[in-house]
């Protein structure tokens, strides 16, 4: 058994990967202004269903190139990113036995938080992120999140990551 | 791995230590790449890992265009070939009388005593299609380090200038263009030689002019150039269009707008400009303009320097005295043809 896990770790990578893939994706006029904050999503998925392989240390690390990727400044997304997977693995005994829509709740306020540690950084760093569209990005993730999480469970299911 | 033995608790409070050890770290991070700029190794090294994504990112776009170009009917490209033809015809004869005035130009300047500055050399770029961060204008092409790039290298489309590198990797390097709110770019009025500091709105179709007295001679269309004064980019490329003045008694400076001539919003190539020599500019300007070329130098240089802190340059443009006192001689004589 042990063996099968370590060999589908590659599809946890690849998840990420492809999330991050998905947050520098071009996206049309408005639509950018919506774009879920895919590595999170993934991010919690991963923290919640392995808390011991997956957590604050990989949360940051896929902060840090979100950051470089994105162009922004150099650990502003692996503080939320940490902070993330700090809540999911502090959390993660909770949230699994929440249903599907109310796990998404939950990921949009951690999403909520990631957001407000971001202003703050953004805002001391005299960037100006006024208005309602800011937090776009929690809301479309709460409602991506159900999909992600029966995708990657099928995904996970089917390739036995454990 | 070990935690087989204990699987119902894991790491305990460690979880937490490593959240605040790397929270530190990442506030360490934050203020070294904001305040000192030391960081740019550590980024480069990152960027080559975050290079694949961002060929995969941009792929859907690519493909869809090449299915585009592949499919497009014979008649389109009948037609567009046409109308590169006249174009062509069209810049060539503009080019001949380019090629008699810039020989006249080198041979007034040797008149004059002062350095030849003949634009210098090029690079097509393109735009890699990945979004980066919606509130900075930043774009990447895919040119780095490796063809030459450097930081502070100016940018133009075909029809204006478009911004300034401001991150170099090996591989592609991040352009900050002239509206975002960070940048402000020494301009002057093509058609009084009045000069002044063009600053970036958020709006990618939009620049602000606020540093001009109410008495400036100034008509809607004017065009603005680079006035080279701020050593980064080479005098007389065209920036801007005038499209709103709106003079207010009350303030000093009149409130000005000005459409970039760049398509900024639909850029798909960039031209990486190599100024023959930097220090040109400076040698060539003094002759008119020794009191304002003190100042604006320097105001280039603080809002180009650090291009990751946005308001905070915008804010410390404040010289605007600098440009009214040194100009207002000639404005106050052109107000009169004015009339307004």
């Amino acid at each position: 058994m042990a063996r099968v896990h370590r060999n589908n770790r590659w599809l946890v990578w690849l998840s990420f990967a492809l999330a991050m893939v998905f947050s520098i994706m071009p996206l049309p006029g408005s639509f950018a202004w919506w774009r879920p904050e895919w590595p999170a999503l993934v991010l919690v998925f991963w923290a919640m269903t392995q808390p011991r392989s997956y957590g604050v240390g990989v949360g940051w690390l896929l902060g840090l190139l979100v950051d470089v990727a994105r162009g922004a400044l150099l650990g502003q997304y692996a503080l939320g990113y940490a902070l993330i997977a700090f809540i999911t693995v502090t959390l993660y005994r909770r949230i699994r036995v929440f249903p599907v829509w109310q796990q998404a709740f939950v990921v949009m306020t951690m999403i909520v938080l990631h957001l407000s540690l971001s202003m703050w950084v953004r805002g001391v760093s005299g960037e100006d992120v006024g208005g309602w569209r800011y937090w776009g990005p929690a809301v479309s993730s709460l409602i991506v999140w159900p999909f992600i999480y029966l995708f990657l469970r099928r995904l996970s299911d089917l390739y036995k990551v454990a | 791995m070990s935690g087989d033995t204990n699987s119902l608790f894991l790491h305990g409070p460690s979880a937490l230590v490593r959240l605040i050890l790397l929270g530190l770290l990442s506030i360490v991070l934050m203020t070294a790449d904001h305040r000192l700029n030391y960081l740019g190794a550590v980024r480069s090294t990152l960027a080559l890992v975050v290079y694949p994504l961002q060929i995969v990112a941009a792929f859907p776009p690519r493909a869809w265009d090449w299915v585009g170009e592949t499919f497009a009917s014979r008649d389109q490209l009948l037609a567009e070939n046409e109308r590169l033809r006249t174009s062509h015809l069209l810049l060539e004869v503009r080019m001949q009388r380019h090629a008699a005035l810039e020989a006249e130009n080198q041979r007034l300047r040797e008149l004059l005593g002062s350095t030849t500055q003949v634009s210098g050399r090029m690079l097509i770029s393109e735009l890699m299609s990945v979004d980066l961060d919606p509130y900075r204008h930043e774009v990447l092409v895919n040119k780095g380090s490796q063809d030459g790039v450097f930081e502070g290298q100016p940018v133009l489309d075909a029809l204006g200038v478009m911004g300034q590198v401001v991150r170099v990797t090996p591989l592609n390097s991040t352009v900050l263009m002239i509206t975002d709110p960070s940048h402000a770019l020494p301009v002057q009025i093509n058609r009084t030689g009045e000069r002044t500091v063009a600053v970036g709105t958020g709006d990618l179709r939009l620049l602000r002019l606020p540093y001009l007295p109410n008495n400036v001679d100034l008509r809607e269309g004017d065009l603005l150039v680079t006035s080279g004064l701020g050593d980064r980019f080479p005098a007389g490329y065209p920036v801007a269009v005038i499209n709103a003045i709106s003079h207010d008694p009350g303030e000093p400076f009149a409130r000005v707008t000005a459409l970039p001539t760049a398509h900024l919003a639909r850029i798909r190539e960039a031209l990486l400009l190599w100024p023959t020599s930097r220090k040109n500019t400076a040698v060539v300007v003094p002759a008119d303009a020794v009191a304002e070329g003190a100042d604006q130098p320097i105001v280039a240089d603080v809002t180009t320097a650090q291009p990751a802190q946005p308001a905070e340059p915008a804010e410390s443009v404040t010289p605007a005295t600098a440009p009214q006192s040194a100009t207002t001689p000639d404005a106050a004589a052109e107000t009169d043809g004015e009339g307004r």
